[in-house]
C-alpha cells in the first residue's frame, strides 16, 4: 500500500507559518495533482512528503506508517524535480545507476534495468553523454528514467514540464498519463497550470495560502466549485461571479437564504432563447448588457459584457457568428447557477440547484 | 582604388600593433634575451663570451643543481599537497558558517595580507633552535630541541610550513565559494537516491569543486616555484644547500657570483618546467575535469 496521509501537518520557517493544519489523504494508485497559485505551499507540501523538508508539526503517513523520522531515501519514493536536478558530473547512464548502486543492486541487474528504462523513455543513444549535452526534453526523460528505475511506490513531481515548450509539454503529458496507468504507482504532481491539473489528475487538490480549498475529481472541481476561489481558479475564462445585491430581482428571488454571490460559467450563457431547452425557457434568467470586447480563439469566441452597476461578465460561445459590440440580451438557466455565502463558500441543496443538471447532479 | 585597398589590408595589423609592441617589449624580448644570455659567459662587466651549450652541460652534471632541482620539486609537492588538503578540510568545516566559523574565516585570511618578509622574520624567531617558541613548548613536554632551520633534514619542511600558513587562508576562501555554488538540489537528489555521506562527498561535492581544486593546484605549483622571500630571509639557501631552490639559485648565481649566463640557463630550465606543467594542466583540464 502506498497511500499518503497528512495529519494536521504544519510548516514554519522561523516565525513564518507557511502551512497550518493541513489534512490530506492521497489514495494509493491515484494521480493526484496539487495545484494553486504561486507561493501557496505546493512545493513545500511535496518536499515534506519526500522528507527533504521536515514538518514542524503533525504527522505524515505513507502506507500507514509514520514517516516523521524516516530519511528521504527510505520512504520508497522517487522525485522528479522542477529543474530535474541531474548530476552534472555523471553521464546519463551513471545518473540512472547512482540510486541503484546505493541500493546495492548487483551489477548485472543494474545493467539490465538501465537498458530497459533507457529504451522505455527513449534515451538509449544518449547513455554516454553528460546531461549538459541533452536537450530539454531529453533531460526531462532522463529525470523520469532516474526516478522510474528505482520502481518506487510513489512518484513525486514538482512542475516537471514547466521548462518544456508547448508541444513537447502536451506530448509528455500524454506519456505521463500512460506511464501512470502502466505502473499503477501513486503519482503526486505539482503544477500551477490548471489545464495540466484538469487533463492529468484523477484527483485535484486545490491549495491557497497553505490551505486546501477543495479536493475533487477534475470534473467535479469544474462543475461543483466549493467556493469562489475554486470557481475562479479552474476554467478559462473564470466563472462569472456577481454580487446579488446589485443583480436583478429574478436572481435575488432564486437565491437561497444567506447567499451573497451568484456564479455561472461563461459557456452557460446563451445569446438567444432557441439555444435553451424548451422546458427551461420560462424559468430562464435574462441579463441586459453591452458587449465590450470580442476575442476569437478558433473554435470558440469569448465576449466581455458590461452589466448594470459596473458588474461585468465573460461569455464563451461556440458558433461562428461575429456579434456586434452593442446592447444585447443574454440568458442563463437557473440550474447552471451556483450560490455562495458571505464567506465565499458554496451553498448547496437549494431549490434552484437541486434540479437535475450538470451543476448539481453528481453530488449525492 | 589601389591605395585604399592597401590601407584596408594593413589596417588590422596597424590596429593590433600597439598591443603586439607591448607584448614583445615586456614578454617576448626578455624571454628571448634570457635564452640568448644562457649561451654566454658573462660577469656583467667584462665582455660577453659565447660558449654554446656549456652552461647547460655544467648545469646537468653539477651535483648542486641536481640537489636544487630536487629541493624545488620536494618543496612544491609538500606545499601544494598540504595547502590543498588543509584548505579543503578547513573549508568543509567552515562551510557550516556559524559565528565561530566566520571568525575563523576572517583570521585565516589575515596571513595573506602581511608582507612575506615580516612573516619570515616572525617565523624565524618562532623556529629559533635555542630561543624559539616552538622548542620552548617542546621542552615543556620534555622534548628535545629541534633544529627547525638548522637541521638539513627539516629546514625545507619548515619553510614549507611558513608558506602553507601564509596561503591556506586564501585557498580556503576560494574553496568555500566553490562549495557554496554547488546547487543544494543535488544533495536532495542524492538523499532520495540513498547515497551515503562518503559517496555524497566523493561523487558530488568533490567532483563539483574539482575545477576549482585543479585551478588552485596550478596556482600553488607556480607560486611554489617562485618561493623566494622565505628562503632568503630564513635560511639563505642553507644549511648546506638544503633549502636552495631553482629561483633562489638564479638569484645567487647572478647577484652574488655574477654568473649571468649560468643563471640564465637555470631560468630557462625553470621556464621549461613551468611551461610543461601548464601545458599538461590544460590538456588534463580539457579531458578530465568537469566544467559546466
Ligand atoms: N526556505 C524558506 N524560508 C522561508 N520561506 C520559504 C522557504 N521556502 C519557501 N518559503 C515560502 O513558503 C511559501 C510556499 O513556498 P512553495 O515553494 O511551497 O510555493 P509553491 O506553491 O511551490 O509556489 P510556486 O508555484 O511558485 O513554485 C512561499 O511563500 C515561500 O516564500
Ligand atoms: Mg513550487
Amino acid at each position: 500500500m502506498s497511500s499518503i496521509v497528512l495529519e494536521n501537518v504544519e510548516k514554519k520557517y522561523g516565525d513564518k507559518s507557511i502551512i497550518e493544519n493541513l489534512n490530506l489523504t492521497i489514495e494509493s494508485g491515484s494521480f493526484t495533482v496539487l495545484v494553486g497559485p504561486s507561493g501557496c505551499g505546493k512545493s513545500t507540501t511535496l518536499r515534506m512528503i519526500a522528507g527533504l523538508e521536515e514538518n514542524t508539526g503533525g504527522t505524515i503517513f505513507i502506507g500507514g506508517q509514520n514517516m516523521n523520522k524516516v530519511e528521504p531515501g527510505k520512504r520508497n519514493l522517487a522525485m522528479v524535480f522542477q529543474n530535474y536536478a541531474l548530476y552534472p558530473t555523471m553521464t546519463v547512464e551513471q545518473n540512472i545507476e547512482y540510486g541503484l548502486k546505493n541500493n546495492k543492486v548487483p551489477k548485472e541487474e543494474r545493467k539490465r534495468l538501465i537498458e530497459d528504462i533507457a529504451e522505455t523513455v527513449g534515451i538509449t543513444k544518449h547513455l554516454h553523454k553528460k546531461p549538459e549535452f541533452l536537450s530539454g526534453g531529453e533531460r526531462q526523460r532522463l529525470a523520469l528514467a532516474r526516478a522510474m528505475v528505482k520502481k518506487p511506490a510513489i512518484f513525486l513531481m514538482d512542475e516537471p514540464l514547466s521548462n518544456l515548450d508547448a508541444k513537447l509539454r502536451q506530448q509528455m503529458r500524454t506519456e505521463l498519463i500512460e506511464l501512470h496507468k502502466k505502473l499503477g504507482a501513486t503519482f503526486v504532481y505539482v503544477t500551477h497550470d490548471q489545464v495540466e491539473a484538469m487533463s492529468m489528475g484523477t484527483k485535484i487538490v486545490l491549495m491557497d495560502g497553505g490551505k486546501v480549498m477543495q479536493e475533487d475529481t477534475p470534473r467535479r472541481m469544474y462543475q461543483q466549485p466549493d467556493n469562489i476561489f475554486s470557481s475562479k481558479f479552474i476554467g478559462t475564462p473564470a466563472m462569472n461571479i456577481l454580487e446579488l445585491q446589485y443583480s436583478q430581482n429574478a436572481l435575488q428571488q432564486l437565491a437561497p437564504k444567506g447567499a451573497k454571490y451568484v456564479g455561472f460559467r461563461p459557456e452557460k450563457i446563451k445569446f438567444n432563447l432557441d439555444a435553451i431547452e424548451p422546458a427551461a425557457r420560462n424559468s430562464v434568467i435574462a441579463f441586459e448588457g453591452v458587449l465590450t470586447a470580442r476575442e476569437i480563439l478558433g473554435a470558440e469566441t469569448i465576449y466581455k459584457a458590461d452589466l448594470d452597476r459596473s458588474q461585468n461578465i465573460a461569455i464563451k460561445c461556440f458558433d461562428s457568428l461575429e456579434r456586434d459590440l452593442s446592447k444585447t440580451t443574454m440568458y442563463v438557466e437557473p440550474t447552471h447557477l451556483a450560490f455562495f455565502d458571505n464567506d465565499e463558500k458554496r451553498i448547496y441543496g437549494t431549490n434552484s440547484t437541486s434540479k437535475s443538471s450538470e451543476l448539481s447532479s453528481e453530488r449525492s | 582604388m589601389s591605395g585604399s585597398g592597401t590601407l584596408r589590408r594593413f589596417l588590422p595589423y596597424l590596429m593590433v600593433a600597439p598591443a603586439v609592441l607591448i607584448l614583445v617589449t615586456f614578454y617576448v624580448y626578455p624571454i628571448g634575451y634570457n635564452v640568448y644570455l644562457s649561451f654566454f659567459s658573462w660577469n656583467m662587466r667584462g665582455p660577453m663570451k659565447f660558449i654554446g651549450l656549456k652552461n647547460y652541460t655544467e648545469l646537468f652534471t653539477s651535483h648542486d643543481f641536481t640537489q636544487t632541482l630536487m629541493n624545488t620539486i620536494w618543496y612544491t609537492v609538500m606545499e601544494v599537497t598540504l595547502v590543498i588538503v588543509l584548505a579543503l578540510l578547513l573549508a568543509l568545516f567552515l562551510q557550516k558558517n556559524t559565528l565561530v566559523n566566520r571568525f575563523i574565516q576572517t583570521i585565516s585570511f589575515t596571513p595573506n595580507i602581511i608582507s612575506l618578509v615580516s612573516v619570515s622574520l616572525i617565523w624565524m624567531w618562532l623556529m629559533n633552535t635555542d630561543k624559539g617558541l616552538f622548542n620552548y613548548i617542546l621542552s615543556l613536554f620534555g622534548g628535545d630541541a629541534v633544529g627547525w632551520l638548522t637541521d638539513k633534514r627539516i629546514a625545507l619542511f619548515s619553510i614549507v610550513l611558513v608558506s602553507v600558513w601564509k596561503s591556506v587562508g586564501f585557498n580556503v576562501l576560494i574553496i568555500l565559494s566553490a562549495l557554496g555554488s554547488i546547487p543544494p538540489y543535488l544533495y536532495e537528489a542524492a538523499a532520495l537516491d540513498r547515497a551515503s555521506k562518503r559517496s555524497v562527498f566523493f561523487q558530488i561535492t568533490l567532483k563539483m569543486i574539482s575545477p576549482t581544486l585543479f585551478f588552485l593546484t596550478l596556482m600553488n605549483i607556480i607560486s611554489s616555484f617562485q618561493a623566494f622571500e622565505t628562503i632568503s630571509v630564513m635560511t639563505n639557501g642553507g644549511p648546506s644547500n638544503a633549502t636552495n631552490t631553482l629561483i633562489f639559485s638564479i638569484y645567487k648565481q647572478s647577484s652574488e657570483y655574477y654568473r649571468v649566463g649560468y643563471a640564465s640557463a637555470i631560468a630557462v630550465v625553470l621556464m621549461a618546467i613551468v611551461g610543461l606543467i601548464t601545458l599538461v594542466y590544460f590538456r588534463v583540464l580539457n579531458k578530465r575535469v568537469h566544467y559546466r
